[in-house]
């Protein structure tokens, strides 16, 4: 045998100085020492250090070591002894004992978890009546009470309503892929609040009588909802019907679903001319008809679960309004519009920064719902998970995602096609995906896409050489925007072209003939 | 090793064996077990002075600190007064009763998070009056055993707690790999290293020993 490498030879000299090896290594290392004075110079050195840390001193023996020991061991008896009630020996006793009672008692509570269930509830009820009946003082005034039908149309096309008369604050619902849906209550500041008119849509959508009447019905009882959904208390406390966030997508898909297929191309360039947030999705099948979304509006119970928002709290509750005999009751209020948004106003500063979960209550369907307050704003995020909300699939619009492409500097770059439709997102090109960086990003509501050149390794050095910093370009945006809506008055124009050519041949068949 | 030898005999065997006038302190330590598990108290004295010095001196090689050699020998004890009843007689009580005295050492160690190299300097400069006190005064050059106690201490933990268990306490690599609780082969490498380690501290003195 033959050790390998010096670490090796260490090991088996280790080994010998301890008496380890069997009699082969042993046999091995004694003739390797006697021919190798390297091995034979370690092996002195080993049996040098193994006598030194043999001989090394010892401590003198402890006197009174078993005294201190045994007195430990007493005292940590004694102490052990007296966290028990009882004497040590019954330990086994009482330990079977208590789990005997535990058992019994768990099987009687199983037994009555029904009444137990009960009770709890009546309690937490009564709880929650008690935190109620002090945050709503007062009588209940609604937030809009003489809402026309332009401004329910431009609520489902915009989803934002303004406040007070000098519309400084607005309402606004807005609908969130990453935070589900928000009804936020702000002040505008430079945002421009867009605005429609039911002439407008009727001028350039051209509905027929029939569908006219349909969705005149609809902007009635979208109108009629927004009034019984948002209202406030004497003590600044509001109250909101949480399926306002939705109700905007529900007129806007009921309009759309009323609408031929050619009057829906015109309905998508009114949307997409005044830049609403929503597109039409095409009427996937299964898409509630315009009849059905009317008669779910018309006979659709009211919900009585509302948020119930104070700058102290936010709790969901049932609330019984009859809307009618509130409005009788304030009918007679001088400037009462004026008192509410003063009422609001009040409460959108009061908020603060800070945001509320929800309160629990039993008995109530519960969203996820998160108030969140700034210094003049206030935003309720309700998730997608709220009972009450109608389904997006069922809709006939979804939200617009608006696009922003854009290739670097002066590199052209080889053509490409790409496509973005909100919730199916794809993107198709043509360019070799080892020298192109395509980086796809949201901002806000609205999603971007930028394109870079070369290897994205090393776009940093690319940059700085350029000296140019990445940038979308929207004038690339805006043209294919242009090119859209251009598309969309071709495909109308031959619409309207073949329409004619099928009203002159029903003419014409129709005229008598003449006799030859 | 142990006083009452390490072959090991079936228990009823050792129990029978053993004449019943013979003192407690005559008794083997796994007879002496059998009768703490039937609540004889003062067979447990008996193994605790069988076995005190060569724990606290164990201890002490680890450590190289009177102050804490004391109270870690008295938990070690108070662990195998409670453990005992678990003991199987699967190893011998010596060897059991290292594994818990080095258990508690690493615990200690870890407590303290004690640097792994200290400083060589700074243990030679070192003098403790309860130390020089405690320790026996042996023929040996006083200077030469700071050098390796400091050494010893420089160890990490592993090897120090090896070579004590092999040099000082004269185990087996059997025995080590029981009480460290890894393999033979394990046990094997880690002396070499120790012990490569220490030579290269006290080279010169090594020197002039050989």
């Amino acid at each position: 045998m033959k050790p390998q490498t010096k670490t090796d030879r260490s090991q088996l000299l280790s080994a010998y100085v301890d008496g380890e090896l069997d009699e082969v290594q042993t046999q091995f290392v004694e003739t390797s020492v006697l021919e190798d004075p390297e091995a034979r110079r370690e092996l002195e050195k080993l049996r040098a250090l193994k006598n030194l840390i043999a001989a090394r001193r010892r401590l003198t023996p402890s006197v009174g070591f078993w005294t201190r020991l045994s007195t430990e061991l007493e005292r940590r008896k004694r102490e052990e002894e007296n966290l028990l009630p009882f004497p040590r020996k019954y330990l086994p006793l009482v330990s079977v004992g208590t789990a005997v009672v535990i058992l019994v008692v768990g099987i009687v509570l199983f037994q009555q978890r029904a009444a137990l269930v009960d009770y709890v509830s009546r309690q937490s009820e009564r709880v929650q009546k008690s935190v109620e009946d002090n945050i709503l003082k007062g009588p209940l005034m609604p937030l809009f009470s003489h809402i026309d039908k332009n401004q329910a149309l431009q609520f489902a096309m915009f989803g934002t309503l303004p406040l007070d008369a000098r519309a400084e604050t607005e309402l606004r619902v807005n609908e969130d892929s990453a935070r589900g849906y928000t009804i936020d209550m702000d002040k505008k500041g430079d945002r421009k609040t867009p605005t429609v008119t039911v002439k407008e849509f009727v001028d350039e959508v051209r509905p027929s009588h029939i569908q006219l009447q349909i969705i005149d019905s609809l902007l009635d009882l979208g109108r009629v909802k927004l009034e019984g959904s948002v209202f406030v208390a004497e003590d600044r406390a509001m109250a909101v019907n949480p399926e306002l966030s939705r109700l905007n997508r529900v007129m806007l898909s009921g309009i759309a679903a009323a609408l031929e297929p050619e009057q829906r191309l015109r309905f998508e360039r009114f949307l997409q001319v005044r830049q609403a947030p929503y597109m039409l999705s095409g009427g996937r099948r299964g898409s509630e008809t315009s009849e059905r979304i009317l008669h779910t509006m018309r006979t659709r119970e009211r919900s009585e679960a509302f948020l119930v928002v104070s700058p102290e709290t936010v709790l969901v509750s049932r609330l019984d309004i009859d809307l009618d005999s509130l409005r009788r009751h304030i009918s007679g209020v001088r400037e009462v519009q004026t008192s509410v948004a003063v009422h609001m106003n009040s409460l959108i500063r009061r908020m603060g920064e800070r945001e509320v979960a929800v309160r629990h209550r039993s008995g109530v369907p519960m969203p996820q719902v998160r108030v969140v307050g700034g210094s003049e704003f206030f935003s309720i995020q309700i998730g997608s998970d709220w009972e009450g909300l109608p389904r997006p699939s069922d809709m006939w619009v979804k939200p617009r995602i608006p696009v922003q492409v854009g290739t670097r500097g002066r590199h052209p770059g080889p053509s490409f096609n790409f496509q973005i439709n909100g919730d199916d997102s794809s993107v198709f090109f043509n360019l070799d995906l080892d020298s192109v960086m395509i980086r796809m990003r949201k901002e806000g509501d609205a999603g971007a896409i930028e394109i870079f050149k070369g290897d994205p390794r090393s776009r940093n050095r690319v940059f700085q050489l350029d000296g140019r910093e990445m940038q979308p370009f929207p004038d690339s945006a805006s043209r294919g925007q242009k090119r859209k809506i251009s598309k969309l008055d071709s495909l109308m124009k031959e619409m309207e072209k073949r329409e004619q050519r099928h009203e002159r041949n029903q003419e014409e068949e129709d005229s008598p003939k003449p006799h030859r | 090793m142990s006083e009452s030898g390490h072959k090991k005999q079936p228990m009823a065997y050792q129990i029978l064996a053993q004449p019943a006038e013979v003192p407690l302190q005559a008794k083997s330590d796994e007879v002496l077990i059998t009768l703490v598990h039937q609540g004889e108290h003062a067979a447990f004295r008996v193994l605790v002075e069988r076995y005190q010095e060569r724990i606290r001196n164990l201890i002490y090689s680890i450590f190289h600190e009177p102050g804490v050699v004391d109270d870690l020998s008295q938990e070690v004890f108070i662990k195998a007064y409670e453990a005992l009843h678990q003991f199987r007689f699967q190893s011998s009580f010596y060897t059991w009763l290292y594994r818990i005295a080095v258990n508690k050492s690493r615990d200690e160690l870890r407590k303290r998070k004690v640097r792994r190299w200290v400083s060589l300097q700074s243990m030679m400069e070192s003098s403790d009056k309860e130390l020089a006190a405690k320790i026996v005064a042996e023929p040996q050059d006083n200077e030469l055993q700071e050098l390796l106690a400091a050494g010893l201490k420089s160890l990490p933990e592993k090897y120090r707690i090896a070579v004590i268990l092999k040099d000082v306490d004269g185990f087996s690599y059997e025995e080590i790999a029981e009480i460290m609780e890894c393999e033979i082969g394990t046990v094997k490498s880690r002396l070499s290293r120790a012990r490569a380690m220490l030579r290269k501290i006290l080279e010169p003195s090594l020197k002039e020993a050989v």
